[in-house]
């Protein structure tokens, strides 16, 4: 199960908007997965998930006490480059299970 | 006309706002499971909302109301936040009628090239102009006036937002987008005159804040939970002073203090929920732009303020501003607002005057400062009238006493405030002072796209910016 936080400014609007897409690219790809949303003020704390998609630009270089990668979301806002999030969304999520698996074993 | 009363009052706006927005969906070929997905969350949402606000209401309600008549704190108008203002505008008759009529005006302004942004994909916002209108319906008695009220708003946050473009795609670094949301991008004037006083007095050259060391200082008032606690904590002891030797007491106030703070911490999520109606709407029709199905070579794509927040300087600006903004509130001989939930948004407005300030702390702290000192007073004006708004729709009670509810971001708009004035002024005076707004409106529209470069610079837009448009169109 693959643990995602979404952040905005607000952790409402452009939250919402990114987390359904997010949802819906990581359904086609038939990864399991939850997403709690976040506000970008809280993410530098955040423990509990395996990547955080923050809907803007800032942030990004936040750093995260336990080392979580941040990756901006814009493009699903603005529809500027969707497919390649998508692209790279699937690949970082899948890496991600992978280290897990093998994490277990 | 009846029948449509007689609907209106049997399903009441929790079910009716969610139908008229599947409706709306569909319409724009939204495919029909998002739709209908989007609605029931909005439905779900919407009767969260009204739960937790009277939870809200219900708990630091009396102890405001206390705090007012026996302590002499005169501070009855609660900032119930924007996302609260926005549910109320959006369950109002208007509010629902903005949603497909204001889709439509924005497309023909967008066609007819009246404007350059394109607004409908920030359709969330739409409750920043709606809401004027509302409260001018309710003061005249006449739905058109409120309509044209709500117009008027749209015109102006088009005009903002054209300004302001170019002025924020190069300072935040996002092409092709723009602030649309009215109370926001309505600063820019009021940014530039600043900037401008400022450089005159020699005090933005001098005068240097650093964001990364105000982040970490005032950091801690930009937690909900905190703002929550401290809130109504404060409150419930100021209420209580006279009985302060007390267990009751205490335990009111620890109460008091818990339950705000966890109604703070629950709106986003509800918000969250209730937003999710409109996000199939905005996100269709962005791929449907982007797609090209609308032609038109350059146009801003209106996006939701939540973007920008996070950026340093925006974020120190809004942070530091948040102990002095709670002290005016406190202090300020006639306020009336007890702020509350919109405390945490102070960084989503800093935008405007962070972009005209290119990043100048200092000079974005003195323009957001005074606004806000503004912002205190128009909520002032405005939350009786607001209350009235929000109880049609059953979202407060309608026998609060003294109480009423108002939100920050949304009535801290001078020019909002000022159209309301126009549009429900006495008698006869209204048409002057109607056709006065409308006069201003298009003297400043059409200096600004005479003198549109200019006008752009002066909020803050480098020369480069024009050259790449230049030279981008010479290659298209």
């Amino acid at each position: 199960m693959l643990r995602l936080v979404v952040a905005c400014g607000g952790g409402i609007f452009t939250t919402s908007v990114v987390s359904e897409q997010v949802s819906e690219i990581l359904k086609k790809a038939r990864i399991q997965h939850v997403i709690n949303p976040a506000k970008i003020t809280e993410i530098a704390n955040i423990t509990d998930a395996d990547l955080i998609v923050v809907t803007g630009k800032f942030g990004t270089a936040t750093r995260n006490v336990a080392n979580i990668p941040i990756i901006s979301g814009l493009a699903l806002l603005t529809g500027v480059g969707s497919e390649e999030f998508a692209e790279e969304l699937v690949s970082r999520a899948r890496a991600i299970e992978e280290a897990k698996k093998s994490g277990n074993a | 006309m009846a029948t449509l009363k007689f609907i209106i009052d049997l399903f009441g706006s929790t079910i009716l706002v969610p139908v008229v927005v599947f409706i709306l969906a569909l319409f724009l070929k939204v495919e029909l499971r998002k739709a209908a997905r989007a609605a029931i969350n909005m439905a779900v949402g919407l009767t969260a909302f009204n739960a937790i606000v009277s939870v809200l209401l219900g708990n630091l309600g009396p102890v405001v109301t206390e705090m007012v008549e026996h302590a002499g704190v005169n501070l009855p108008a609660l900032d119930i936040g924007w996302s609260a203002a926005a549910i109320i505008v959006y369950s109002n008759r208007m509010g629902m009628l903005f949603i497909p009529f204001g889709l439509l005006l924005n497309f023909a302004l967008f066609l007819l090239k009246w404007t350059d942004s394109f607004q409908p994909t920030d359709i969330w916002n739409y409750y920043h102009f709606t809401f004027w209108g509302i409260i001018v319906e309710l003061a005249t008695g006449s739905t058109w006036l409120g309509v044209a009220a709500a117009i008027m708003g749209m015109l102006w946050s088009l005009l903002f937002a054209d300004w302001l473009a170019p002025s924020l795609q190069t300072y935040y670094g996002y092409n092709g987008v723009t602030l649309t949301a009215y109370g926001d991008n309505v600063m820019t004037p009021w940014a530039i005159l600043c900037k401008w006083v400022l450089n005159k007095l020699g005090l933005l050259d001098r005068i240097k804040l650093d964001p990364e060391t105000l982040k970490e200082k005032f950091g801690f008032f930009g937690d909900p939970l905190m703002i929550g606690l401290v809130v109504g904590g404060a409150v419930t002891i100021v209420a209580k002073y006279h009985a302060l030797g007390s267990a009751e007491t205490w335990a009111l106030v620890l109460k008091t203090a818990a339950i705000t703070a966890a109604v703070m911490i629950i709106y986003p999520s509800i918000s969250g929920l209730f937003v999710r109606g409109l996000t199939p709407i905005s996100q269709t029709l962005n791929e449907r732009i982007r797609r090209g199905e609308i032609k038109r070579k350059d146009f801003y794509i209106g996006i939701d303020p939540a973007v920008f927040f996070g950026e340093q300087a925006t974020l120190a600006t809004g942070l530091v501003l948040i102990p002095i903004f709670l002290l005016c509130a406190i202090f300020l001989p006639g306020n009336k607002v007890l702020p509350l939930a919109d405390i945490a948004a102070l960084p989503f407005f800093a935008a405007p005057a962070i972009a005209v300030m290119r990043g100048n702390v200092f000079g974005a702290a003195i323009t957001l400062g005074i606004w806000l000192i503004f912002g205190l007073y128009a909520n002032s004006d405005i939350a009786a009238i607001f209350t009235q708004a929000a109880a049609a729709v059953g979202a407060v009670p309608a026998d609060v006493g003294s109480l009423y509810v108002t939100s920050i971001v949304v009535g801290k708009n001078p020019i909002g405030w000022l159209v309301y004035k126009a549009f429900s002024a006495p008698g006869a005076i209204r048409w002057v002072t109607i056709a006065l707004m409308v006069g201003v409106y298009l003297v400043t529209y059409f200096l600004f796209q005479r003198n549109r470069k200019a006008w752009q610079m002066a909020a803050g837009a480098p020369e480069e910016y024009f050259q790449e448009q230049s030279a981008g169109a010479d290659t298209l």
